[in-house]
């Protein structure tokens, strides 16, 4: 999920490169680029250095190369999705869930297109902490529940468990609070200001190797299957192949130069792979399901 | 080696000045490194106050609302992006503490004792062994309270690593010792430049006294200096410039007196020449000048022995007259008769023969001795009284004779009694002058094994000190002008010590002046003396 805006940078990384080409050949035309992300979809990790990484972007490559680049970040993703659908966007930063939940919109606008990781590790599980006390999940009905806020990915599992247990959505079943990050919802945990927390394998991971201790107040109840937790960074079909062939030798490049290394570690980008649209849907497919598990679900209450 | 380079006034200047400024950038740097030290432990003083300020400002809420998750995360946070902080203590009083450390927190039950020891008034900080991990080294512990309206909640602890502060002191001794070196260098250079700026003309004065020393007084020394240095090189131009023109002096006064001396030379060789010649002729106007002394001299004792004549013929010449008178009265009287005339005859002819005999005695007086002979000392003196006797009498001189019979004396005796009469006049005329009540000159004569002594002592009172040195000097007199000639003891002195091999010389007695002659004897005269001693 970290890795799912990296595409920030990413995008930024493309322009700065694509600018040596560009101003080659088009010295007297300046190129216009617009950026569009959705704000929940910026991993938190990223969001303490997107300053620091756009003025990268800006004053090294886009100053340099005659390109001048807009950042559009909005909350309302979807005002930004029909922005890139009109092509007042060129490029579309998000995360798979969102892609998900517009995939049927934006499958058909959707060209150029990135997966993007903070780390190699391609799938991520979530798990449910509890306490130790008890370990069945059904025990669990109404407790306070901690997870990150935004994270799509835990709401999700703890949606789809709460469905599972009580066949009621979490929200209605549970007393959530939301933290800035999964560390916060275990040490929560841990410190008995919440019943229940559901945050990445890995964070848990993390969170007993810093305190063996935790193991003692803290109880795995559950662990979700592997899902996909890239970052999507596209760009739209219409955009001339120039362009997009400019692009592509700028995403050479930039794992090549010094300039583009250190802009890959200030925005924390592991790995980065292109993909055709058209594949993503296998990515996606647990998201697919969840959509269409709640949307099922919702038809039955009505 | 060492010695040679401390020999050298350079190298003394040089080290001297170069070993007073490392002992004193020493000191400066030793302090400036304490100091720096200082300032390094307040600065992490000040760094550790900093952070605990921003996590007691951020963590209050969670802190009273008893947030530990948010406390853990916070901490781990800046433990994250401070890593030379080792750790960070949340200890709530009466209550558990959180310690959290690079990636890794734990609950603590309770403090170390040592890291409580900290935890007293207000904010401490010390150099202790990490309490949390023994497997670590020592930590910069700082300990700072948290009070929250009042009420003491707790205390934050933070340890950071000792290497961040080793580091510290080194990065500052390196650049202390770079600075030191850099600062030593440049000083160095600019100790032998000014080294060299005080030494050179010292030298170049010490190259230059050597040069005169080899006698090139021409040197000069080129300084346009304006400080002392300076002023001394100009005094030793001037100096050589003085010198230069004294030796020019001397040189030219040597050559004039080598010329003079070349002159003299010739003048001495030529003197040389002649010298035998002019010291005959000056032996003979010697001699000339000596027996005109003599002959002065005699002529004096003439005139003394004239007066004395007259004196002796006096009394003879009144009773020639008395008897001319009484053979007058006996005419008249009629008592002239054949008895009375042989009587008169008689006495006539024997005034006129004591007349003659005096005649003769100065006769023989003035004739002079052809040849050495012995002759009686008493005998001699007897006879120089008898000429004397007369003007003697006239002056009331009483002569007290003390001679032993039979001394003989080998010599010239008219020069003896000359000798004698030139003393006695002498005597007499002291005696005159001084006019005693009893005028007396004692005559003596006595021998040894060696010499016969004649001594004549008067009782005038004796010769002024001052002068008895110089009396036997020529033309020396202490008598009125016209009456003495300054010759006769200078002419008895010669006579006794250079015709009778004798001495003569005289000093002061109590009542007067004492004269003493002693004659040597010869071989024979002290043989005689021996053997007649022997008998006695």
């Amino acid at each position: 999920m970290l890795s799912s805006l990296k595409f920030l940078l990413f995008f930024s990384l493309i322009f700065a490169f694509a600018n040596v080409s560009l101003a080659a050949e088009e010295e007297e035309k300046k190129m216009s680029v617009r950026l569009g992300y959705i704000l929940k979809d910026i991993p938190y990790v990223v969001k303490r250095d997107l300053q620091l990484g756009f003025d990268f972007v800006t004053d090294r490559f886009a100053k340099k190369y005659n390109v001048e680049v807009t950042l559009h970040i909005d909350e309302d993703e979807k005002k930004l999705i029909t922005m890139f659908e009109e092509e007042k966007l060129e490029y579309l930063g998000l995360r798979m869930c969102t892609l998900a939940k517009y995939y049927d919109l934006l499958s058909s606008s959707m060209g150029y297109t990135y997966l993007s990781s903070t780390n190699e590790n391609l799938q991520e599980r979530y798990v449910m902490l509890a306490t130790s006390e008890s370990a069945e999940a059904k025990s669990y009905l109404g407790k306070k529940v901690v997870m990150q806020e935004d994270e799509c990915n835990a709401i999700m599992y703890a949606d789809m468990t709460s469905i599972k247990y009580f066949n009621v959505r979490y929200f209605e079943t549970l007393d959530v609070e939301y933290v800035q990050n999964p560390n916060r919802a275990i040490l929560k945990r841990f410190f008995k200001q919440a019943d229940i927390a559901f945050v990445p394998e890995k964070s848990w991971e993390l969170a007993k190797s810093m305190n063996p201790a935790m193991e003692n107040n803290v109880k795995l109840v559950e662990t979700s299957p592997a899902i996909f937790t890239y970052g999507i960074e596209t760009y739209h079909k219409n955009l001339p192949a120039s362009e997009v062939a400019v692009i592509k030798q700028s995403d050479k490049d930039l794992q090549d130069t010094e300039d583009g290394k250190q802009l890959l570690t200030i925005m924390k980008i592991g790995m980065r792979s292109q993909v055709q649209p058209q594949e993503l849907r296998a990515y996606i497919k647990p998201y697919l399901e969840y959509q269409k598990e709640i949307k099922h679900f919702a038809e039955q209450a009505q | 080696m060492i010695r040679f380079f401390f020999k050298k006034l350079f190298y003394q200047v040089y080290f001297s000045i170069t070993i007073i400024m490392v002992v004193m950038m020493t000191f400066i740097g030793y302090f400036v490194l304490k100091e720096q030290e200082k300032s390094i432990l307040e600065v992490m003083r000040t760094q550790a106050l900093t952070i605990a300020k921003s996590i007691e400002l951020v963590s209050a809420d969670a802190m009273v609302g008893n947030d530990q998750s948010f406390l853990v995360e916070h901490n781990l946070n800046v433990l994250e992006k401070s890593p030379i902080i080792e750790f960070i203590v949340v200890s709530q009083n009466d209550g558990e503490s959180l310690l959290i450390e690079q990636e890794h927190w734990q609950v603590l039950d309770h403090l170390s004792a040592e890291a409580k020891a900290l935890e007293k008034d207000g904010e401490e900080d010390s150099i202790i062994k990490n309490p949390y991990d023994s497997s670590k080294d020592e930590s910069y512990y700082y300990v700072y309270p948290l009070n929250f309206d009042g009420i003491a909640w707790g205390w934050i602890h933070i340890g950071f690593k000792l290497d961040v502060l080793d580091n510290a002191y080194k990065t500052m001794y390196l650049k202390m010792f770079l600075l030191f070196t850099f600062v030593f260098i440049i000083i160095s250079i600019a100790i032998f430049f000014v080294t060299k700026q005080i030494v050179n003309p010292i030298i170049a004065l010490s190259h230059a006294t050597k040069e005169m020393t080899r006698g090139e007084l021409e040197v000069q020394l080129i300084s346009e200096r304006a400080d002392e240095i300076g002023e001394l090189t100009q005094n030793f131009n001037i100096m050589a410039q003085g010198l230069s023109k004294i030796q020019n002096e001397l040189k030219n006064t040597n050559a004039m007196l080598e010329e003079k001396v070349a002159l003299r030379t010739r003048e001495l060789e030529e003197i040389n020449k002649t010298l035998d010649h002019r010291v005959q002729v000056e032996i003979a106007h010697r001699r000339e000048q000596e027996q005109i002394l003599i002959q002065q001299s005699r002529f004096a004792a003439m005139g003394e022995m004239i007066g004395n004549i007259a004196h002796q013929w006096r009394q003879p010449l009144n009773a020639l007259a008395l008897l001319l008178q009484n053979i007058s009265i006996a005419y008249e009287t009629g008592r002239m008769d054949a008895a009375f005339i042989s009587r008169v005859n008689e006495k006539g002819l024997l005034l006129t023969n004591t007349m003659s005999t005096t005649i003769d005695d100065f006769r023989n007086f003035f004739k002079p001795n052809r040849e050495k002979e012995f002759f009686s000392v008493d005998e001699q003196i007897d006879k120089t009284l008898a000429m004397l006797q007369a003007s003697l009498d006239t002056n009331l001189i009483e002569v007290k004779r003390d001679l032993k019979p039979d001394l003989k004396i080998y010599g010239f005796a008219n020069e003896f009694t000359q000798v004698i009469i030139n003393i006695l006049n002498n005597a007499k005329d002291a005696l005159i002058e001084n006019k005693q009540e009893r005028c007396t000159i004692c005559i003596k004569s006595y021998e040894d094994s060696s010499y016969v002594y004649v001594t004549i002592l008067d009782n005038a009172g004796g010769i002024d000190d001052a002068v008895i040195d110089k009396i036997f000097d020529p033309y020396f007199t202490t008598k009125d002008q016209g009456k003495g000639t300054g010759i006769g003891l200078y002419m008895s002195k010669a006579i006794i010590e250079n015709n009778i091999h004798g001495k003569l010389y005289v000093k002061n007695e109590a009542q007067g002046a004492l004269f003493t002659i002693a004659i040597e004897k010869n071989d024979t005269q002290k043989s005689s003396f021996n053997t007649s001693k022997e008998k006695k």
